[in-house]
């Protein structure tokens, strides 16, 4: 029994003796949002061609609803949608000809896949565009394209690639909404992106991978635990102070100031502590350390 | 739509595809006309005429009637000189012939009747040339009917026969043999075809009355009947009219072997029982399949079809590079497996699509070539020899574009396009210098050189996908009986070589294409 729509399985892939990925496992259940967190050249571009069935794997499979990508590519592929970073598309069609094109592989009539066209690029704020060269959209219009295309059978499993790049704030809204829009829908939504902040108020994971491998699979509120914030202490006493915050967590002196890594307590607790030493507390904050110091630790501590 | 016929539209529509193929139409309309030009000046025609001028008021007849050379009637246009013939200068000089009048007829369907009246200064000059003993004895009143057709042409140029005192010039026939009475005086031309079984009788006449009957002798010899058997023995044909007659007998439903007759003698009786007889009058044997054979050798000739078999992979080689070569080069084929297609569709559908683009290209192209040989001469290519071409074209191009699709699957873009051309320039041009190298090294300069380097030329397009088509050229030579029979042509070998040029590369290109990256 399978668990999760879309399921990476074991999958390894090389290019000549650059090993690209290697057995990378992970899976994106209903009705949630997972990150996909890696530096740029990682393997996140490699795996999602793979799970969208454009590039075989040397090893391993991507399953998609309990349907093997590398067995019975066409009905994956039916339950599936894509939107890569950088949409590429036969230059020399225009914009409703390629829909069209692409819906006769979907089955759908000219007729209806007229119709359709018409909706879902009205939708997307393509509608002026149906006539224009392909070659003529920007990054932004492409994307949207890939989008409508995308939604021609309204899969119930999506994969955004890196697809906020370039993007204005209104398209990052736009295909942040979006996922979420998805996740309601009780959608698996695999997010990919090269900046963990991006994914950060959407995802319900984050996959993290580093030169082809997973370094681990995190929720968001796992995440947070572990990436708690630095207290940022200015005190009268700074020599008295270091042994009492000894007891609460590693205390360094960053100027005039004490940071207490990973306190132990509450800052409440904390504060209470160093009043009942005779010590008072001139200036208190919390740092964000935040999730690119987690990612970067995690990638130190993935020892590569 | 299905995406088959939308990627079919698009290799068809795309400029480069619709503007070659437009230019190969009028290259083929073009082709016609070389036909056309080869024919009009070599090609046979029969032409027939008789006429007469009546002395006393100038009245001027002429029937004229052409045939090419199927017997069909033919459509030319006659030009018509009465004038002075210079019997000793050369009949191409410019003082050969001086003209008085002349008259310019088209003649539709072969035959036209020309009336008119000649004015009395003109025909006092015809009278004084033959009358006046001043005249010199070489200048005689004549007529020259220079015929121009597009399957060939005709000049003649022929005397009045005058005799003092009558009332009629007559216009000595051409093309066939006078018929005439007792007394000298001349009714008509007639004429003899013989087609396989089918004797053809033609007639010229000018009568001076209804009632007349036209009846013929078949004849072993030149010798013409006489009296009373001459008139038994004869066959009824029917009724004779002013104008053309034309009669046609079954010589096989007569038990008469073709083979065995020679002549024929035609009378034409009056409701008066007048006759009218011919001369023993040798039949012409017609061969008409001739026309045909010449026309389809010029078409399939290297001038001809084979320009477009030439010329043509060069789009069936940019059609493989805009269906996959390109896309796969700038990286488009991968949003579009993203779909519920698999890596093999899109192969195969591809594939087709271009395989139909130049199935169509090759059909329409010779459709219209034919179509503009029908209009302009007549004649088109026959249905089986049209087959053979079209199969030798289709199966060279789609041999051409199996072996450039292969290899789009592995190159894309500029590398695929340089490599293609390259492969283009070496079939239509390096390969065959080498086979000539290769003769010459293998037979010397001598005279057997011709015979073993013919073997090894077709030897060598059994390795050549753009050679296939010469096996089309040479089964319609052989069937035209204008090709020797070359040993080492097998039409099952040809056939074979046509299959694996077309699927051995449809089937390397899959293996490669079904794990390639198809990423940029």
């Amino acid at each position: 029994m399978f668990i999760g729509l879309i399921e990476i399985k074991n999958v390894s892939k090389s290019f000549g003796n650059h090993k690209v990925l290697e057995d990378v496992s992970f899976t994106v259940e209903n009705g949630e949002i997972a990150g996909y967190v890696g530096l740029n050249g990682a393997g996140k571009t490699t795996t999602i061609r793979i799970a969208v069935g454009v590039l075989p794997p040397d090893n391993g499979d991507a399953i998609i609803d309990g349907i093997s990508v590398t067995k019975e590519k066409k009905r994956a592929s039916e339950r599936i949608g894509w939107v890569p970073e950088l949409p590429i598309f036969e230059t020399d069609f225009k914009v409703i000809d390629y829909f069209l094109y692409i819906a006769g592989y979907y089955g759908i009539s000219v007729d209806s896949a007229k119709r359709l066209a018409k909706e879902k690029l009205e939708m997307l704020e393509l509608g002026n565009a149906l006539n224009m060269k392909l070659a003529a959209l920007s990054q932004g219009m492409k994307k949207r394209f890939a989008l409508a295309v995308s939604l021609i059978n309204d899969p119930p499993n999506f994969i955004f690639d890196e697809v906020l790049n370039g993007l204005d704030p209104q398209g990052i809204v736009f295909f942040r909404e979006l996922a979420l829009k998805f996740k309601s829908q009780e959608k698996a939504v695999l997010f990919s992106s090269h900046i963990l902040s991006e994914v950060q108020g959407i995802a319900d994971k984050v996959v993290f991978i580093h030169k082809g491998k997973i370094l681990g699979v995190y929720k968001m509120n796992e995440i947070a635990d572990i990436a708690k914030p630095a207290i940022i202490l200015k005190v009268d006493k700074v020599n008295e102070s270091l042994y009492v915050l000894k007891e609460f967590g590693k205390a360094e002196v960053r100027g005039e100031s004490i940071a207490l890594l990973d306190p132990s307590a509450s800052t409440g607790e904390i504060v209470k502590a160093l009043l009942e030493h005779g010590i008072n507390v001139l200036e208190l904050k919390q740092e964000e350390k935040g999730l690119e110091e987690f990612f970067f630790r995690l990638i130190k501590d993935g020892g590569n | 739509m299905k995406p088959l016929f939308y990627d079919f539209k698009r290799s068809f529509f795309r400029p480069a595809t619709v503007l070659s193929l437009v230019a190969f139409i009028v290259i083929g309309v073009g082709l016609s006309y070389i036909v056309t030009t080869t024919l009009s000046t070599s090609g046979r025609i029969y032409t027939e005429g008789f006429g007469k001028i009546d002395l006393s008021n100038g009245n001027f007849i002429f029937y004229f009637n052409a045939y090419d050379a199927n017997l069909k009637p033919l459509n030319s246009n006659v030009a018509i000189y009465l004038g002075i013939m210079n019997t000793s200068a050369n009949s191409l000089s410019a003082d050969a012939f001086q003209t008085l009048k002349s008259w310019t007829i088209k003649a539709t369907n072969g035959f036209y009747a020309l009336n008119d009246t000649i004015n009395e200064s003109v025909l006092s000059q015809i009278m004084s040339s033959q009358i006046t003993t001043n005249a010199p004895s070489n200048m005689i009143p004549g007529l020259r009917i220079q015929v121009s057709s597009s399957l060939g042409v005709s000049d003649e140029m022929i005397g009045l026969a005058m005799k003092e005192g009558d009332r009629y010039a007559y216009i000595t026939p051409f093309g066939g043999f006078p018929i005439i009475d007792q007394n000298g005086n001349m009714i008509g031309v007639v004429r003899a075809y013989l087609n396989k079984d089918e004797l053809m009788l033609t007639a010229l006449l000018d009568l001076p009355g209804n009632g007349f009957t036209f009846r013929c002798a078949i004849l072993n010899s030149t010798l013409i009947p006489h009296g009373a058997e001459a008139l038994n023995n004869t066959i009824y044909l029917g009724e004779a009219n002013s104008g053309l007659n034309v009669y046609k007998l079954n010589l096989s439903d007569m038990n008469i072997s073709s083979s065995s007759i020679s002549n024929v003698y035609l009378t034409v009786e009056g409701p008066d029982g007048k006759i009218y007889s011919s001369f023993s009058l040798p039949i012409e044997r017609v061969s008409t399949g001739r026309l045909q054979g010449e026309i389809e050798s010029i078409s399939t000739g290297s001038a001809g079809l084979a320009l477009f078999s030439l010329f043509f992979p060069i789009v069936v080689l940019y059609i493989a590079y805009a269906l996959i070569a390109k896309p796969k080069g700038m990286g488009a084929l991968e949003f579009l497996l993203a779909r519920p297609i698999s890596r093999w569709d899109v192969y195969i559908s591809r594939f087709t699509a271009g395989a139909l683009t130049t199935l169509v290209s090759s059909a329409v192209f010779l459709l219209a070539f034919d179509a503009s040989l029908m209009i302009i001469t007549g004649y088109g290519i026959s249905a089986s020899h049209l087959a053979i071409i079209f199969l030798g074209i289709l199966s060279s191009l789609l041999a051409f574009y199996s072996v450039c699709y292969m290899l789009s699957t592995v190159l894309g873009g500029s590398k695929y396009l340089s490599l293609s051309i390259l492969l283009y320039l070496f079939f239509t041009m390096i390969y065959n210098i080498i086979i000539v190298i290769l003769g010459t090294e293998l037979y010397g300069t001598g005279m057997y050189l011709s015979n073993n380097f013919a073997r090894l030329q077709y030897i060598s397009y059994y390795f050549n996908p753009i050679g296939l088509v010469n096996f089309a050229s040479y089964f319609i030579g052989r069937s035209l009986n204008t090709m020797q029979e070359i040993s080492v042509v097998n039409p099952y070998l040809v056939v074979v070589s046509a299959i694996l040029w077309i699927a051995l590369p449809i089937v390397i290109g899959w293996l490669l294409f079904r794990k390639a990256n198809l990423s940029r």
